[in-house]
């Protein structure tokens, strides 16, 4: 029953740390040390306003610096192009003030919102439920060295591969990983403390599961020493008649009140059961279970608090959900934008056609993959963890009637039914500021809209590639020679009716290897 | 699990010989290392190597792009497939057909207890009536894939005859990914049958307790509040009540509670199938939606216009035809049999509210009973919010699916059908 184990906050303290210096985090820095508290500090939301200044004038340095770069597309191109590009420059910083500011307006209610998960956890280990915070340590580490490898890897792979880095201006390039590395940051609190908010569910589930293994062993031991036949017979008489059929067998014991299981006990030993039964009955005769067979009410009170922490956790649920809504909405939106984008810009360099600056990475088909693998980790992860612990939620209704079916008497089933009513109208569902919720099916129906946008965006290119085509009478000679990308770039070189370069080539040069 | 499908799926590797052991021996995984390892050495040499369909100079854009898709979807699938199917190894099977049988056995004693206290030969009947049924239903699917496979590989092999020799070696490339991913699909299939009959006997024992309720006692018929004069107070202590329950023939709502650990066991067990086939159903689905779309695109845009000129591009056209006729199928036939299974287990919730509302004797006696199915209809809803048979969340595996994707193909197909196709049918000489 040691408390002395970390709490929860203290797993973040690493976090913290990284927070404070990139300036993510308002709350002051040397009571986390101290006290382990996150209290608020205007000099802290003073350095986050500054960084978040330094940040987005930096970017808009970069973008301004790039900007000759694009002359060339905005020249060659339809303005749709271009008009996409300047908006999608801007989504990541959007995304980078979006939350800094709520982490502002957040900074004392993250304290409180901590103060309310370490007063639950205090509960649940009144309840005899510990946490295993050190999970949450861990999965900070590889999540803070997945984000840092990736964008760094995307960064300078880009830059060594596809920047001229002879000239000064390009080292700017760098500042164009900052706010989505500062976002990334972020959004690990939010995964980690949701993911610590499941951890508490299943914890739940968990102790609501051994209530059903306890129950349903005593039922089956009842049944061996065929004890209690009569269905009909509620449990408080079965008790009363247990004592009766003891008192006639033992006179000795009469003063002591006699527990059903220590009659058993007897019992067993006058009828001289095999062995397999009594291994049974040892595991059974453990205080616990005894406790809670013997007393209704502290069932009654179990269940009960366990409702009331279910419900507190539901609470915890839907604060932190407010707290992170509006920061989660512009990561999914620039999760949205930044994929289509990536991968239509992904198309028009494989068509030769010019792209913005700052989507430069989509010229290489590797660091296209890696990069789209990193952002949908970053906006699946979030869903999918919310989905589980969402989901996590709900069984706690059906590990409830499981006790009650365990137990199998009437009492428990009128507590059981009163508590599942109750956990009926619990529920948490993750939602991003209400415009949808954070489930998988929500990811399908994302799925399905980049596609038929990415579509739509190739069809218009085609469109004005054949106009242009048609005004210039010019050979225009798509050649991609990555085969890698044939299949998916065949379809639109077949429509023009231009690039057959693919795999012709490739056949008139292999067709003799052909056994 | 039908022997056909899985003596097939062992010999093609996407299952583990000896599966319901628990120790893993290495030479139960033999096949499953060999087969999968000879596919890749195909597609190895289909691909990177031009021994397929895409190295022959008549083969030209659209039928490469054809080829070129069909290998590679089926690569890709192939390849989530045959990994989650080694994790699976032989921890799943034996857990399923564990619980399986205690759920068999539950079933078999509770059904017991209620044949003693009733000796009705028409339920017997008509359970073998509707397991006939059963049977017939499963043979008429199983036969129908097989005659479906088996016209695949007949289309496969006669044209391969047709052209080439050594061509049959390489074909395996085609094919075989389809083959197996619908082969997970039917153990899949098959295991929410062996469910879904659980459940169907399930709720016959159900509708046993149910029948026995509508049967009244003429005592019974005091307490009941619709009748045509108003009742006069009718004191009866509890010794009549029981005089008169006893003298009635037995009745077997005793089983109840164990019936419903029974279910509760069944819709666990539900869960975990679920959860295990969930992440092998996603790409299939994909997968049956790819080359479908594609399918149509190819006969509405190139076959209906030009078919019979080119032999090679009417040989991908029917491939993908055929592939995407029989993934529809194996795929409705998921759809379906996880709809009746969910379907089965929301009667049982209705055979329950029945009971509760016809209000039998002995709900009259104490609550408990009336507890215990309310805690049962409760429990229930807890059920209906927290599962569903789908695919990882991302959809969920009834009939609704069915509409979603065929509006999501209409559109990308009404899409598809607007690219101009002459040019690059005349660049092909396909026409004029």
């Amino acid at each position: 029953m040691t408390l002395k184990q970390s709490t929860f906050l203290a797993s973040f303290g690493q976090l913290f740390f990284i927070c404070k210096i990139f300036g993510l985090n308002p709350q002051a820095f040397g009571s986390f040390g101290k006290k382990i508290q996150l209290i608020p500090s205007g000099l802290g939301k003073l350095y986050v306003l500054i960084i978040t200044i330094i940040v987005f004038a930096l970017y808009n340095v970069l973008i301004y610096a790039f900007v000759d770069e694009d002359k060339e597309l905005r020249a060659q191109q339809s303005t749709l192009t271009f008009v996409i590009g300047l908006f999608l420059n801007y989504i990541s910083p959007v995304m980078l003030v979006v939350d800094q500011l709520s982490a502002i307006q957040n900074d004392k209610k993250l304290g409180e919102f901590f103060n309310r998960i370490s007063k639950l956890d205090y509960c649940l280990a009144k309840e005899g439920i510990f946490i295993n915070n050190t999970i949450i340590q861990n999965r900070l580490f590889y999540g803070l060295l997945i984000i840092f490898s990736f964008e760094i890897l995307i960064v300078i792979a880009t830059y060594f591969m596809l920047i001229d880095f002879s000239q000064w201006i390009s080292v700017l390039w760098f500042v164009s990983m900052i706010p989505s590395l500062l976002s990334a940051i972020d959004k690990l609190w939010f995964s980690n403390i949701l993911y610590g908010v499941k951890q508490r569910f299943e914890a739940l589930n968990e102790d609501l599961e051994s209530l059903v293994a306890q129950h349903t062993k005593l039922k089956n031991y009842k049944e061996t020493v065929e004890f209690g036949s009569d269905f009909n017979l509620g449990y408080l008489h079965k008790e009363i008649f247990s004592n009766k059929r003891v008192s006639g067998l033992t006179s000795s014991d009469k003063k002591s009140k006699i527990k059903p299981i220590e009659m058993n006990d007897l019992n067993l030993a006058s009828l001289n059961i095999n062995l397999k039964n009594q291994s049974l009955v040892s595991t059974i005769s453990g205080t616990k279970v005894e406790n809670i067979v013997s007393d209704l009410n502290k069932l009654d009170s179990k269940l009960n608090t366990i409702c009331q922490l279910h419900d507190e956790l539901c609470e915890i649920g839907k604060s932190l959900n407010e707290l992170w809504s509006l920061q989660i909405l512009a990561l999914m939106a620039y999760g949205f934008l930044i994929f289509t984008a990536q991968l239509y810009f992904f198309y028009c360099s494989t068509q030769n056609q010019p792209i913005p600056y700052l989507f430069l990475s989509a010229k290489n088909s590797i660091i296209t993959a890696v990069f789209l693998l990193y952002t949908s980790w970053r906006c699946v992860y979030i869903i999918y963890i919310s989905w589980r612990t969402s989901l996590e939620c709900k069984r706690t209704g059906i590990s409830l009637h499981k006790v009650g079916v365990a137990a199998d008497n009437n009492d428990v089933y009128e507590i059981v039914n009163h508590l599942s009513l109750k956990l009926l109208n619990h529920s948490v569902d993750f939602s991003a500021c209400g415009f949808f919720s954070l489930d998988m099916e929500t990811l399908y129906g994302v799925t399905g809209g980049i596609t038929s946008y990415l579509i739509i965006l190739i069809q218009f290119n085609l469109a004005g590639q054949q106009q242009m085509e048609a005004i210039n009478k010019s050979n225009w000679n798509g050649t991609n020679s990555d085969f890698a990308l044939t299949v998916s770039t065949d379809s639109s070189s077949m429509i023009s009716g231009t690039g057959t370069t693919g795999y012709t080539n490739m056949s008139t040069t292999e067709s003799t290897q052909f056994f | 699990m039908n022997i056909l499908l899985k003596s097939t799926s062992q010999i093609l590797g996407t299952m583990p010989f000896n599966y319901l052991e628990r120790k893993i021996h290495m030479h139960d995984f033999a096949l499953m290392a060999i087969i999968p390892m000879v596919y890749y050495y195909t597609f190895f040499l289909a691909m990177f190597e031009g021994n397929a369909l895409m190295s022959i100079p008549e083969c030209k854009n659209i039928c490469m792009l054809g080829n070129a898709m069909f290998i590679e979807i089926g690569v890709v699938s192939f390849t989530i497939n045959f990994i989650l199917s080694i994790v699976r190894m032989k921890r799943f099977y034996p857990d399923f057909y564990e619980k399986l049988e205690n759920i068999d056995s539950a079933l078999k004693s509770s059904a017991l207890e209620q044949n003693k206290s009733r000796d009705d030969s028409e339920i017997a009947k008509a359970q073998e009536k509707v397991e006939k049924r059963w049977l017939v239903k499963e043979l008429i699917a199983v036969a129908v894939v097989a005659i479906a496979f088996l016209a695949a590989i007949y289309v496969d092999v006669s044209f391969v005859e047709k052209h080439f020799k050594y061509y049959y070696f390489v074909s395996i490339s085609f094919t075989f990914p389809y083959f197996t991913t619908c082969l997970i699909q039917g153990q899949f299939i098959s295991l929410i049958n062996d469910i879904s009959k659980r459940l169907f006997k399930l709720n016959t024992l159900f509708e046993n307790i149910n029948q026995e309720c509508t049967v009244r006692s003429p005592i019974v018929k005091i307490f009941d509040t619709n009748l045509v004069d108003p009742p006069k107070p009718v004191i009866l202590n509890n010794k009549i009540i029981s005089t008169i329950t006893n003298e009635e023939k037995k009745t077997s709502e005793h089983t109840m509670t164990d019936l419903f650990r029974v279910h509760e066991k069944i819709l666990s067990l539900s869960v975990m199938t679920n959860n295990e086939f969930a992440p092998q159903i996603v790409p299939f689905m994909t997968m049956c939606f790819c080359i479908t779309l594609y399918g149509i695109f190819i006969e509405t845009k190139v076959i209906f216009v030009a078919g019979g000129i080119n032999d090679f591009l009417d040989y991908i056209a029917n491939t993908f035809v055929i592939w995407s006729i029989i993934t529809i199928f194996v795929a409705y036939l998921v759809l379906r049999l996880c709809c009746n299974a969910y379907n089965d287990m929301k009667k049982t919730a209705m055979i329950i509210h029945e009971i509760m509302q016809k209000k039998p004797p002995f709900m009259l006696g104490s609550d408990l009973y009336y507890n215990k199915m309310k805690a049962f209809t409760l429990q229930y809803l807890h059920w209906e919010g927290y599962f569903q048979f789908n695919g990882c969340g991302l959809f969920s595996l009834d009939y609704t699916f069915i509409f979603s994707s065929v509006s999501a193909a209409t559109s990308y197909l009404i899409v598809l059908l607007q690219f101009d196709m002459s040019a690059i049918l005349k660049f092909e000489g396909l026409s004029e």
